[in-house]
């Protein structure tokens, strides 16, 4: 394979079509005429750029124009000259013009000319900007980042008007490239992130990276923990949030979820209802979630250990509503409270899975129908199923999908603990879990800071005080910039007021 | 309120700097490492009192507690002179005299952790018992690599105080002030007998100026010694007074040592503060384990940086073995005498220490 393009475009009409495989590929359309004097070819992939364009900034005035060229230099004159599309440049390695070319660009070749001119014409069909599916809010804005990379860094932009918002884009993936884009704010973002991330994303080797999760779990830290290690959201005033943060940005092309790091346990319980209402409301919000939280990870597991192992520290009626409950079931606590689980998980799994419109209705009759008759076939107890159902409600409460599926997971391993082994099991299992957690890092930030390790912080993790009182990023931010304003961030009252 | 609002430290910064943001990482591993060996010395002094002091010592237990401060005095003013940092040469070599302690710190709260398991699951195996004591806390050791452990623990300090705040002073126990027995009561002999016995738990105060190993100190000094033994001894005091308060428990049979650790919450009127009061046991034995684990690891690591990462929690296995396989009354016997060793092999090292620093400094 040449370095560069030869002089020859009939032997750079060979190369392109022994790259692409014209003879068999009709995907990639090629096109030979003759402009400003010279031999050209035209190189496009269907679908991918807009004919309208091609024909108003690029034939047209190739086609129309007097110019006599020749030479070496004849494609930096055609688009000195010539051309009136906006982004035009020339490229002469043949492999890096390809890749441009199946990127959505337009390639010309001329005779007797070592470069080729890449236009961007590139238009092609994609899902319009829309509502985000897994972080609704009830206030804020309501726009989502879409699969379509050039959709999603505008709505980035159009969110940082400073000079200092910069977009690095390369590429993914051996085979088949896929383009990322790292994003951040030059100076909030300290150097070290982001030559960290670099690194990590040089050592890929793999022969496409198709999305995000993929992207993910290769640069990650740690790739067995039980947590991610980088904040995900598809909504961009998050990302913009993330940016201003002093984290970074990734953004792969066709996925529409941008990935945030460094970052912490809180950035996954945060959600951007919190500050977008009064921060009372945002308070009492992340205590509701909160307690969410707990009640999925050991409403289970409390209930059975203390059910089998520990039954006197329930009050005698209710016991006795339990025992009764229970009398008639085959299954042991522990077996009643797995199936249960599982039976919800896959109600859950399954409503995800259908089309929206039956997706709910599935869910809806599938517990109805079930769970009445489960109880009538005396398979589990009803004192079960609302514990099972509370567990449920609890894990949707949080706002990031990984953290509930995580808790799901950790809920099962605290179940299993508590059910052969009671107070202590639930004990060592707990001990165990938020060890290893507050052993994860996120690009060697450790995970449960700032509140262990303590950092210092604005009075924004479980509580959220005023906007005024947020003064500061995060402990993930440069050092220089930590403070976001110096001086007071709003007017004052002077003397009594009226 | 408002004042105090506008005043809170969290919105104030001295990280203005590379330097300081590292500063503050430092310090930020030192506050959860010196954290944990708080819980540490809690948890050997709770333990101590529990199982060996009041059996013999009754409404006396508070007075050999309060005077047992004075091992512990001794122990904080030589180690604030003795642990010079980096630990290098000889003198990280030292640090290897710990490991004894450390391994009969780990067959106490084994000990303790199994037995709990038994009082509540009188059905469960012994072997059963001590794979749970054994198996999760390697695990837990393992899967929480460098600082999984203080990090981990740092979080969990207030509900443990919580949690000892309702098994003692919360529980409603049958406790009466008539049953303290007045200041010498007993005489001398066995009060000296007492605070000799208690000295060894006080030990784990060296680690406050050991741990984090892997890390240099904080360039921030601080005059003075470190508070952070101060609430294990508020707690360790407290704890004697309710037990010295208690109605006496030794009439019946012998209790088994879960039933001892649970004893001041067994008294409780409610079944609820009582399950409670015992998960402060529960879960502060489980703690203590994992974290004489990590700090064995990080001595040994220090001591031999070549040894492999697994040595030392493999060394769990004595402890455990000694658990499955000896009688449990013959071990206790042992113990007796055994544990109030643990002062003199920390005074022992932490002199060493200043003898090989004077050396160095002469030098």
């Amino acid at each position: 394979m040449p370095t560069e393009f030869y002089r020859d475009v009939e032997k750079n009409v060979r190369l392109m079509e022994e790259m692409l495989h014209l003879d068999v590929n009709n995907d990639v359309v090629a096109r030979r005429f003759h402009a400003v004097g010279l031999s050209c070819a035209l190189y496009y992939v269907e679908g991918m750029s807009s004919g309208e364009s091609m024909g108003e900034h690029l034939l047209w005035p190739l086609q129309s124009s007097p110019l006599n060229l020749s030479g070496r230099n004849a494609a930096r004159e055609v688009m000195k000259h010539v051309l009136t599309a906006p982004e035009v440049k020339t490229e002469a390695n043949p492999r890096k013009a390809v890749q441009e070319l199946l990127f959505g660009q337009t390639l010309i070749l001329f005779d007797g000319c070592t470069e080729a001119v890449v236009a961007d014409l590139r238009s092609y069909s994609r899902r319009s900007v829309s509502t985000p599916q897994t972080e609704t809010l009830v206030v804020g804005p309501h726009d989502a980042f879409n699969e379509t990379l050039r959709d999603n860094l505008t709505l980035l932009h159009r969110r940082m008007a400073t000079p200092d918002f910069v977009c690095s884009i390369k590429s993914l993936g051996d085979k088949a490239a896929t383009q990322l884009a790292i994003c951040y704010v030059d100076g909030l973002c300290p150097r070290e992130t982001i030559e960290e991330i670099q690194r990590r994303l040089n050592k890929i080797n793999l022969d496409q990276v198709l999305t995000s999760g993929i992207l993910e779990q290769l640069i990650e830290d740690d790739p067995y923990a039980p947590l991610p290690q980088m904040a995900a959201t598809e909504r961009p005033d998050r990302a913009v949030s993330f940016l201003m943060e002093g984290q970074a940005v990734l953004l792969l092309d066709g996925s529409p979820r941008a990935l945030a790091l460094p970052m912490g346990i809180w950035h996954l319980y945060h959600s951007p209802d919190d500050s977008y209402m009064r921060w009372q409301y945002g308070t009492v919000m992340r205590v509701l979630r909160l307690i969410g939280a707990l009640l999925a990870l050991y409403l289970p597991a409390v209930f059975v250990s203390l059910v089998i192992y520990h039954p006197m520290t329930i009050p005698m009626t209710l016991l006795t509503s339990i025992v009764q409950s229970r009398s008639a079931i085959p299954l042991s606590l522990l077996g009643e409270a797995l199936l249960m689980l599982l039976i919800f998980d896959l109600i859950n799994e399954s409503a995800q899975r259908t089309p929206s419109l039956m997706g709910s209705s599935l869910g809806l009759v599938s517990t109805l129908i079930l769970g009445s008759a489960a109880v009538e076939a005396g398979l589990v107890s009803p004192l079960l199923i609302i514990v099972v159902a509370l567990t449920g409600l609890g894990s949707y409460a949080l706002p990031n999908y990984s953290l509930s599926f995580a808790l799901r997971i950790g809920q099962i391993l605290l179940l299993l603990a508590a059910g052969l082994m009671g107070w202590t099991g639930l004990c060592y299992m707990s001990l165990l879990l938020l060890c290893w957690v507050a052993s994860m890092t996120s690009l060697g930030y450790p995970y449960l800071a700032p509140t262990s390790p303590r950092r210092t912080h604005n009075p924004d993790i479980v509580s959220r005080q005023p906007v005024f009182r947020q003064r500061l990023r995060t402990y993930v931010s440069n050092p220089a910039e930590m403070r976001r304003t110096v001086g007071p961030m709003r007017w004052m009252r002077k003397g009594g007021g009226k | 309120m408002i004042a105090w609002l506008k005043k809170a430290r969290q919105t104030r910064t001295r990280v203005t700097s590379a330097s300081a943001m590292a500063e503050e990482r430092i310090a930020g591993l030192e506050l959860a490492a010196r954290t944990l060996c708080a819980v540490l010395l809690t948890v050997q002094l709770l333990t101590w009192l529990t199982l060996f002091a009041y059996d013999s010592q009754l409404g006396d237990s508070w007075q050999s507690a309060l005077l047992t401060l004075l091992p512990l005095a001794a122990l904080l003013i030589l180690w604030k002179f003795s642990a010079k940092r980096p630990l290098v040469g000889p003198r990280r070599w030292l640090l290897l005299l710990l490991v004894p302690n450390l391994w009969l710190d780990i067959y106490l709260c084994m000990l303790g952790s199994s037995s709990l398991l038994e009082n509540f699951i009188p059905t469960f195996p012994a072997y059963g018992r001590v794979l749970v004591v054994t198996l999760f806390p390697l695990a837990t050791v393992l899967l929480s690599r460098w600082n999984g452990v203080p990090y981990g623990v740092f979080p969990l300090r207030y509900l443990l105080i919580l949690m000892f705040a309702i098994s003692t002073v919360f529980s409603g126990a049958d406790i009466s002030l008539r049953r303290l027995q007045p200041i010498n009561l007993p005489g001398l002999h066995d009060l000296s007998t007492g605070v000799i016995s208690g000295a060894g738990a006080v030990w784990p105060v060296c680690l406050l100026f050991l741990l984090p190993l892997s890390v240099p100190r904080s360039q921030e000094k601080k005059k003075g010694l470190p508070l952070f033994w101060l609430i294990p001894a508020v707690m360790f005091l407290l704890w004697a007074l309710w037990m010295s308060m208690l109605h006496p428990w030794q009439y019946g049979d012998p209790l088994l040592p879960g039933q001892k650790l649970t004893a001041i919450s067994q008294y409780s009127r409610s079944m609820l503060i009582n399950q409670l009061g015992t998960l402060f046991w529960t879960s502060i034995l489980p703690v203590g384990l994992i974290g004489s684990l990590y700090a064995g690891q990080e001595i040994l690591l220090t001591a031999m940086p070549a040894s492999p990462r697994l040595l030392w929690p493999l060394a769990l296995l004595l402890p455990g073995a000694v658990l499955l396989l000896l009688p449990r009354a013959w071990v206790m016997g042992w113990m007796e005498w055994l544990l109030p060793l643990r002062w003199l092999t920390a005074f022992a090292a932490g002199v060493a220490l200043l003898f090989v620093k004077g050396k160095e400094a002469r030098a």
